[in-house]
């Protein structure tokens, strides 16, 4: 028999106002072709405000299918998205792109800038999209702090791949989001590279209060998070909290075993 | 890694049909230009006038020019529009050769309702078969025979307008024949209106008899006489043709029309297989990581180019034959090709335009396969949507090089007749285009950055806009080319021609001073010396004065080149034209030994030598310069005695009139109705002339540019597809980082408009300079120059092109923006 973990949320709305993102029975099933593939299956999840969370699991667990529903870049088959105290299916498309603009930022594992745009350029965009017009001092400052001042008047192909995502970090966070998403940020780095971008992220949730929940796969990764969120066959599988690189590697295993066992 | 692949695969799909689009239709266009220019070679021809005779004596219409000696000779020889007389004594001689002889006479005659526009005598009818409608052969004087298809009947009266004046005749019957339609009058009367010219003897042995005999007595009968002896079917030779000048007419128009599309479809088919290649940098970066070696890379990319290659030039072929038709019938019908002219298949025109179009797209993949495979792997799989060298040194020599080499051709504007005038005007067109497509990649950024201004200020679009198009600039290169292309060719040839040709005709109409001129109705060919007496014998009428067009031949450069000639009556001519004369006078253009010439050509005193309209070789004293002007570059005047010799149409092109204030109008007009003429206005008559003019110079406008431009268009399409889906990742990073579809739409229709922009824009300088080198160099030629600048086509034309821009940007990125933009950006589920 296998434990269902699903964190006890409750009912009220001021105990969700606390809540920066809460997905509640959120289930989405893609029909590529055929038959039909439950990526999420009735996931019932909390985010805290100002806290770093990492949701790890293998491969077709529904990860990332999950951060996508989470930030509006897909609608769920059935269930509630709640952030920023609004319920994302009641918005249109267009209502999407306003939030994607003001009160999320996302950060992917690639093709995050435009190349065509100097670093600082590739900063301002989503403020532009919205018709502000960002002062430069604004955008040095926000690449400042993610030690990148220097290099505001180059282009994504005269940086480094984790310059890239610091850029990406940058971009995402000029909109002082209420949430930043970050899909496998780390996937393309080396793990130096990879370090200074946990690092970054990490020093945003302690000096900032920002809320930051990541996706990935390593347990390296994961151990910079407060929580991890372990996710299998589309369910919410287990939570730890104050992870280490070797807890996060034994629950993994422990999962793995256990889906190909029962 | 399976995203990247799937992205370049369907990448692919759309470079291949975009190239494959790209090769086939101009294969199309060359060679559907090329069958129609084959085609104007005409087909053997039979003779149908001279059907039954055996051998056809005729007067020499070649003037021939021969060069140097021995090995080296070399002879170029022209048909003039004419042929010479046969001499009487040689007829007289071939008479009593034995055979049955006709003497034919072929005087100008023509009457309402009734086809034909020469007079035969009766017994030239049986050099071809007929059948009688009614009635029957004329046996006096007075009557006429008539050739179906008319209304008149035997016993009718018809006013023949002859070279001998307006005649009654009575019609005694009417025939039908499968030779040229004729009037057949008596053997005296025909004689008698030709003038005494004879046109040709023709000949016709006992039957059995070969007719090489007889044309072996008839050749040695006429040894040393300027006439051909013709049988079989050279025997059509001497038989009027109305089409083969206009043979001529359309083989030159269709040398340029095929120029130009040759240019069109190289560039184009280069440019896009060149381009498609370039776009698939990363594909083939990825063939390098997995070991591939340059070379393999390379045989790759020939492989695929032959492989769309030779089903698209194949599929061209055959789509130019099928449009080869239609354009041929419409050059007949605009009156640039004879009439019934049509193409017809012939295997070398669509066989070459295959084998370029191969050639040219295998060189266009080659050249660019050869920068991808010498990129490092690594390079190669950085992003590859920013170019960081654009600019080569090929492209720097080749567009130096071309822009330079405009400058000297502009030069020769000068010294160029008209009927050249669009060949030079399109070739300086061409090397101004090709030199600023090479060096697009250093225009482009600071024409982007001057468009995009007053945008970028506002909102993200523009700045997006202007940002993509600079930093991806071969990609903004390759989609302003086909634009330049379009907008610059319509511009130069349609703002030079009009130019030239208005600078010509107000420097034509600028020598009338007579106010008043009597031109031939109805499309005659002119105005019988009887009809001009009678005009001048009315009252009040103080000069009449005819002037005959013609055409000369004169030796230039080893071949002999045909001038304008004009037969005038010199002490007249002052009064009615304003000549400028440099050296010499006009009133000694007298007799038949004497020529007023342009300067340049021969000085005053000197005898010219020269050929006129019948191919007569002629020396003449030179008794008037003319100064050197645009409308008289070529042009020399002859001394009206000479024409009767030497011309089958003995009549007036126009007759240029001096009214005094008591003149009576009624009666001036009567006299010029009788003889086939009307009376009018000088002015209005320049301004009907310019107007005809300009019709036929649209016509042919459109005969050069329509079948290119339409190529040209629809690559601005076909290339802007091709851009717009590579850019599918870039377009869904914009979606993620919160740009909504319509905003993103909004910066591809704005980047579209720039590119339309900055392509108008190097258009108009092409334009700008053109006309402002054709303006330099007519300025010393004509009273005045008129830059004209026809703005309403031309900015049809822009506006077409913006259209069809904005269209083939939107789609394509609307439909790729249909997907969800983490789909689009290949984020890994």
């Amino acid at each position: 028999m296998r434990h269902s973990f699903s964190s006890v949320l409750p009912e009220s709305r001021d105990a969700r106002a606390g809540q920066a993102v809460a997905l509640r029975e959120v289930t989405k099933v893609y029909r590529p072709g055929g038959g039909a593939v439950t990526a999420l299956n009735r996931v019932t999840l909390g985010f805290e405000a100002g806290t770093f969370t990492a949701v790890m699991g293998p491969s077709g667990s529904g990860k990332s299918t999950l951060l996508q529903c989470a930030a509006g870049l897909d609608r769920p088959t059935s269930g509630e998205v709640w952030l920023a105290g609004q319920e994302l299916s009641r918005l249109s498309e267009a209502g999407l792109t306003v939030l994607r603009r003001n009160r999320i930022g996302f950060v992917f594992q690639s093709f995050n800038l435009l190349p065509a745009l100097t670093a600082e350029l590739n900063v301002a965009l989503p403020l532009r999209l919205a018709g502000r017009r960002p002062s430069r001092q604004e955008i040095r400052r926000v690449l400042g702090s993610v030690g990148l001042a220097d290099r505001a008047g180059h282009r994504p192909s005269q940086l480094s791949g984790g310059q890239q995502q610091r850029v990406a970090i940058a971009r995402a966070l000029v909109t002082r989001p209420e949430v930043v998403f970050a899909d496998e940020p780390t996937g393309m780095l080396d793990s130096a590279s990879g370090r200074e971008v946990l690092s970054l992220l990490r020093g945003l949730v302690d000096g900032h209060g920002q809320t930051v929940i990541m996706v990935t796969h390593d347990p390296v990764s994961a151990s910079h998070a407060s929580r991890v969120v372990f996710l299998a066959d589309g369910q919410v599988a287990g939570e730890l909290y104050g992870p280490t690189p070797q807890s996060v590697a034994a629950r993994m295993t422990d999962l793995g075993a256990r889906s190909t066992g029962s | 890694m399976t995203g990247l692949a799937w992205q370049t695969a369907r990448a692919r799909a759309t470079g291949l049909a975009g190239s494959f689009i790209a090769l086939a239709l101009g294969v199309a266009l060359l060679a559907a230009m090329a069958l129609t220019l084959a085609s104007t070679t005409g087909a053997a021809r039979q003779p149908r006038w001279f059907a039954r005779s055996g051998v056809v004596v005729a007067g020499t219409d070649t003037v021939s020019v021969t060069t140097g000696s021995g090995d080296d000779r070399e002879t170029e020889a022209v048909t003039t529009a004419q042929a010479r007389a046969v001499p009487r004594s040689l007829a007289a001689r071939l008479t009593r050769l034995g055979a049955a002889t006709v003497v034919d006479y072929a005087g100008y005659a023509s009457a309402r309702g009734a086809p034909g526009d020469t007079v035969h005598p009766w017994a030239a009818a049986a050099m071809h078969g007929y059948s009688w409608v009614s009635g029957g052969p004329p046996t006096r004087p007075g009557q006429i025979v008539l050739t179906a298809p008319t209304r008149r009947e035997p016993g009718d009266t018809v006013v023949l307008q002859t070279a001998d004046g307006a005649h009654g005749f009575t019609v005694s019957g009417v025939m039908r024949t499968s030779a040229q339609a004729a009037f057949y009058a008596t053997d005296a009367v025909a004689a008698r209106l030709a003038g005494g010219r004879i046109d040709a003897v023709a000949l016709t042995g006992p039957p059995g008899q070969p007719v090489a005999a007889l044309a072996a007595r008839v050749r040695t009968a006429a040894r040393g006489q300027p006439v051909r002896v013709l049988t079989g079917d050279h025997r059509r030779d001497a038989e009027p043709d109305p089409g083969a000048g206009l043979f001529a007419v359309a083989a030159s128009l269709l040398g340029t029309t095929s120029g130009l599309a040759g240019f069109v479809s190289v560039f184009v088919v280069a440019s896009t297989f060149a381009y498609a290649v370039a776009a698939r940098r990363r594909e083939f970066g990825l063939l390098r990581t997995a070991g591939a070696a340059p070379r393999q890379v390379r045989r790759l990319v020939l492989g695929e180019a032959l492989a769309v290659g030779i089903p698209a030039s194949a599929a061209g072929g055959a789509l130019g034959i099928v449009i080869a038709l239609p354009f041929a019938r419409w050059l007949a019908r605009a009156g640039f090709a004879p009439a019934g002219f049509s193409a017809h298949f012939i295997l070398w025109p669509v066989a070459a335009a295959f084998g370029i179009g191969l050639a040219i797209a295998l060189t266009g993949a080659w050249l660019a396969a050869r920068r991808a495979g010498r990129a490092r792997p690594a390079e190669a799989l950085r992003e590859a949507a920013v170019d960081r060298r654009p600019m080569t040194l090929s492209r720097w020599i080749v567009g130096i090089a071309a822009l330079g080499g405009s400058v000297p051709l502009i030069g020769i504007f000068a010294t160029t007749r008209s009927a050249d005038a669009a060949g030079l005007i399109m070739v300086v067109a061409m090397l101004l285009i090709l030199g600023c497509a090479m060096l697009a990649p250093v225009l482009i950024p600071p024409l982007a950055w001057l468009l995009t201004m007053p945008l970028a200020a506002a909102g993200a679009t523009g700045m997006l806009a202007r940002h993509s198009a600079v930093a991806a600039v071969r990609r903004t290169a390759a989609t302003v080319a086909p634009i330049l292309l379009t907008v610059g060719f319509a511009g130069a040839m349609l703002a030079g021609l009009a130019t030239f040709s208005g600078t010509g005709q107000a420097a034509a109409a600028s020598r009338i001073t007579a106010p008043t001129i009597v031109t031939p109705r109805d499309g005659a060919p002119g105005l019988a010396d009887p009809t001009v007496a009678a005009i001048r014998a009315v009252p009040g009428v103080a000069a009449a004065v005819p002037v005959t067009d013609t055409t000369v031949y004169v030796r230039s450069s080893g071949e002999p080149e045909d001038w304008t000639g004009e037969y005038v009556n010199g002490p007249d001519i002052a009064r009615v034209l304003n000549l400028p004369v440099v050296a010499g006078s006009l009133a000694d253009l007298v007799g038949t030994g004497t020529v007023a010439v342009p300067a340049g050509s021969w000085r005053l005193g000197q005898i010219a030598t020269l050929w006129l309209g019948d191919s007569t070789p002629v020396r003449l004293r030179v008794v008037a310069v003319l100064a050197d002007q645009i409308d008289l570059e070529q042009a020399v005047l002859l001394p009206s005695a000479l024409r009767a010799a030497h011309t089958a149409v003995p009549l007036a092109s126009a007759v240029y009139l001096d009214l005094s204030p008591g003149a009576r109008l009624a009666a001036v007009n009567a006299a010029a109705a009788a003889g086939g003429g009307a009376v009018g206005a000088t002015s209005d008559y320049v301004t009907a002339a310019n107007a005809e003019n300009d019709r036929i110079n649209r016509l042919a406008a459109i005969a050069v540019l329509g079948l290119a431009l339409a190529y040209t268009i629809i690559a601005i399409a076909n290339t802007l597809v091709m851009a717009t889906s590579d850019r599918r990742q870039e377009l869904a990073t914009l979606r993620l980082s919160g740009a909504t579809p319509g905003q993103v739409l909004r910066m591809i229709g704005v980047e579209a408009c720039l590119v339309t922009g900055i392509g108008t824009l190097l258009a108009a300088a092409v334009t700008a300079v053109t006309v402002t080198g054709l303006r330099h160099s007519l300025l010393g030629l004509a009273p005045s120059v008129r830059v004209v600048i026809p703005w309403l086509p031309l900015a049809g034309i822009a506006l077409a092109c913006l259209a069809i821009a904005v269209l083939a940007s939107l789609i394509p990125a609307a439909l790729a923006l249909r997907r969800r933009p983490a789909e689009l950006a290949g984020v890994p589920e």
